[in-house]
């Protein structure tokens, strides 16, 4: 089969489901009750405080383990950017390839190989952290190593490999579809998890302020 | 297998039960990332992986992927997803009342927020259900709401304690004809802790105040909360509530006790249809208010040495009392610290949620209490002030076990000494 036929049906298949499995799950999410807080006379700005818990994510000197562990941030940010780099590269190969010049594939490489090297830190410290081990299920080493292998075959394919290109494609279908099963789906959480948080932290005046002497 | 008792089926049915938005959302999200780890005191203290925030809430995560999530109920081993049974359940008691004190400092230091909070009371809720939560913590629970249905046995005792504080308030107040009002008719409904130490320096304080106040038959904590009973929770806030709409007062104030203000402040307005009638604040809040609008007047206490502040968890991280307790130390203390870090990054003492009253863990209570007593020592400090019983009693005991030659002092104790410094002053010009 033509590469080209073999991308277009990797995301006709994998991308209805994934996007079936995950309008399910927020179905799920939308079934439980809410549970309101009806305490009286917030202390904080619920705006403000979402907003706070929300721009956390770009201000790691928010979080005292994020300033502690700043290397840590650093691979966080660089995994994930070169992800979201390698999700856009698979719809952008396939649906928009003329955007996909010399330079726009070099910056593509940059950041999924910067991804890669962070999800290699991140997967020798899952192997080798006692306190990561302990709370690591298979699930975590093989969805780590399944982006790891997302990673490295995205840059074969940016490098006009054909083989490789046809090998990325097979990992993107499974990785499309097998995300919402696994702890990928972690993200599709995310603003809720975040908004929970801020509206929380925000009534009884959490957030918003200073950390003096805060060295630790 | 069949159950021969039940339990199991009773945990679960408290599992599903707690299935909020929220609680979806927190077992869903954690990707086990291990960011929150080190800001777990027992973890910091032992270094054991086990003590993990994560490690902890996987004991329900696991359970419950096994009966919700898609590849846990086809592959559990694959994502870790297990059967609940009676061992485990057991097991995860355990670890929810003796392994964590509910203090939030990993919720605050997670990039998703997942609140294991909630996750652990959880777990605490599905242990009382089946008969798996520390007797103590029972026993304490029910003989506060025995308090109440035997109101009229406690209540002539419980005066006459009160009877006997008198002649030292009017010593400390200089007031002959100063007592203290109880269950009367005024402004505000002040709830104590049972003991002297909670009693006399606030009412010293809200006499010097000229504040319409009245003492509670009752007092302020609720170790229902602890447990994550909510029936008996309420059955306890209850007590207070109807006393002070009989009272019509306008005002409930909390003692210096961490899980009763951020109870009656945050939790329990939403166990009851009905707003209360009423405004809650710690006396930390208040004693603020006097010393600003200067119906108290403080002198600093120069002698004191230096002293610090520790944040109770239920008072800063879980109910946002912050600057308060700060300005008055900046008013009565000439030498405050700050322990680093502090404020919501407070590390827990390590006493709270019930594992004070629980003798059966006190050892490990006290190892997890290092961090906070290394925080003690590196300010060089000679007092803690510490606006909680619990933390009060946790402190005191790690300050022998480390040898940090502290003082460990309530906020309505500091103030006093200020006014009657003051007053001191005053009477001597």
């Amino acid at each position: 089969m033509e590469l080209t036929n073999f991308q277009e049906l990797v995301h006709l298949i994998a991308t209805p489901v994934m996007v079936v499995l995950y309008t399910l799950r927020l179905v799920i999410l939308f079934r439980h009750r809410l549970a309101k807080d009806r305490s009286p006379d917030p202390k904080g700005d619920l705006a403000k405080g979402v907003a706070d818990a929300f721009l956390t994510l770009v201000m790691p000197w928010k979080m005292q383990s994020t300033r502690k562990h700043w290397t840590y941030y650093v691979e966080f940010m660089a995994f994930h950017l070169g992800l979201a780099f390698n999700i856009s590269l698979a719809y952008l190969i396939t649906f928009a390839a003329a955007f996909m010049t010399g330079p726009v594939r070099t910056v593509f490489v940059a950041f999924i190989a910067v991804g890669l090297v962070a999800g290699i830190i991140r997967f020798i410290g899952r192997l080798t952290r006692p306190d990561l081990k302990v709370i690591s299920s298979f699930d975590d080493y093989f969805s780590l190593f399944l982006v790891l292998l997302f990673d490295a075959t995205g840059i074969l394919a940016l490098q006009g490999i054909v083989w490789g290109s046809y090998l990325y494609f097979v990992v993107v279908g499974f990785f499309l579809i097998y995300a919402p099963f696994s702890k990928i789906h972690h993200y599709l959480y995310y603003p809720f998890a975040r908004f929970f948080y801020g509206s929380d932290i925000s009534r009884k005046g959490i957030l918003n302020t200073e950390v003096r002497n805060a060295g630790g | 297998m069949p159950e021969a008792n039940g339990k199991v089926t009773k945990a679960l049915q408290v599992m599903e039960a707690s299935l909020t938005r929220q609680m979806d959302t927190w077992l869903n999200i954690c990707a086990h990332c291990g960011l929150c780890n080190d800001a777990c005191h027992y973890f910091m203290a032992s270094g054991d992986p086990t003590l993990v925030p994560t490690y902890k809430t996987d004991r329900l995560r696991n359970v419950w992927r096994r009966k919700h999530e898609w590849i846990g109920r086809v592959m559990p081993r694959w994502v870790g997803a297990v059967d609940l049974n009676e061992e485990r359940l057991a097991q995860m008691s355990e670890i929810a009342f003796r392994d964590c004190t509910l203090c939030g400092r990993c919720v605050v230091n997670c990039p998703f927020g997942v609140d294991t909070r909630q996750i652990m009371r959880t777990i605490r809720a599905m242990a009382t259900a089946t008969g798996n939560a520390p007797e103590i913590l029972e026993q304490l629970a029910d003989s506060a709401i025995q308090r109440e249905e035997s109101l009229d046995f406690f209540k002539d005792f419980f005066l006459e304690q009160i009877k006997d504080m008198e002649p030292e308030l009017q010593e400390l107040t200089g007031d002959p004809k100063a007592t203290i009002p109880v269950s009367q008719k005024a402004r505000v409904l002040y709830v104590p802790l049972s003991g002297k130490h909670t009693i006399l320096p606030a009412a010293a304080l809200f006499h010097a105040a000229g504040e319409s106040w009245t003492l509670s038959l009752f007092d302020a904590s609720n170790y229902a909360v602890f447990l994550h009973d909510i029936p008996r929770a309420k059955r306890i806030v209850e007590r207070v509530l109807n006393e002070a709409k009989r009272l019509g007062v306008e005002e409930v104030v909390i003692t210096e006790c961490g899980h009763a203000y951020s109870c009656y402040r945050w939790t329990a307005p939403n166990w009851f249809d009905e707003p209360f009638p009423f405004k809650v604040r710690s006396i930390v809040e208040v004693l603020h208010d006097y010393i600003q609008q200067g119906r108290i007047k403080v002198a600093p206490l120069e002698d004191l040495g230096p002293v610090t502040l520790h944040d109770p968890c239920n008072l800063g991280r879980n109910g946002g009392v912050f600057d308060e307790p700060r300005d008055i130390l900046r008013r009565t203390v000439t030498d405050f610290r700050e322990m680093t870090p502090n404020r919501h990054d407070s590390i827990c003492c390590g006493g709270g949620s019930g594992l004070v009253a629980n003798l059966d863990y006190s050892e490990q209570r006290l190892a997890a209490g290092k961090p906070k007593a290394d925080q003690i020592r590196a300010t060089g400090a000679r007092v803690v002030i510490a606006s909680c019983d619990n933390c009060r009693h946790q402190i005191t005991e790690l300050g022998e076990r480390h040898a940090l030659g502290v003082e460990v002092m309530g906020m309505a104790e500091l103030v006093l000494k200020a006014m009657l410094k003051e007053r001191q002053a005053q009477s001597v010009k």
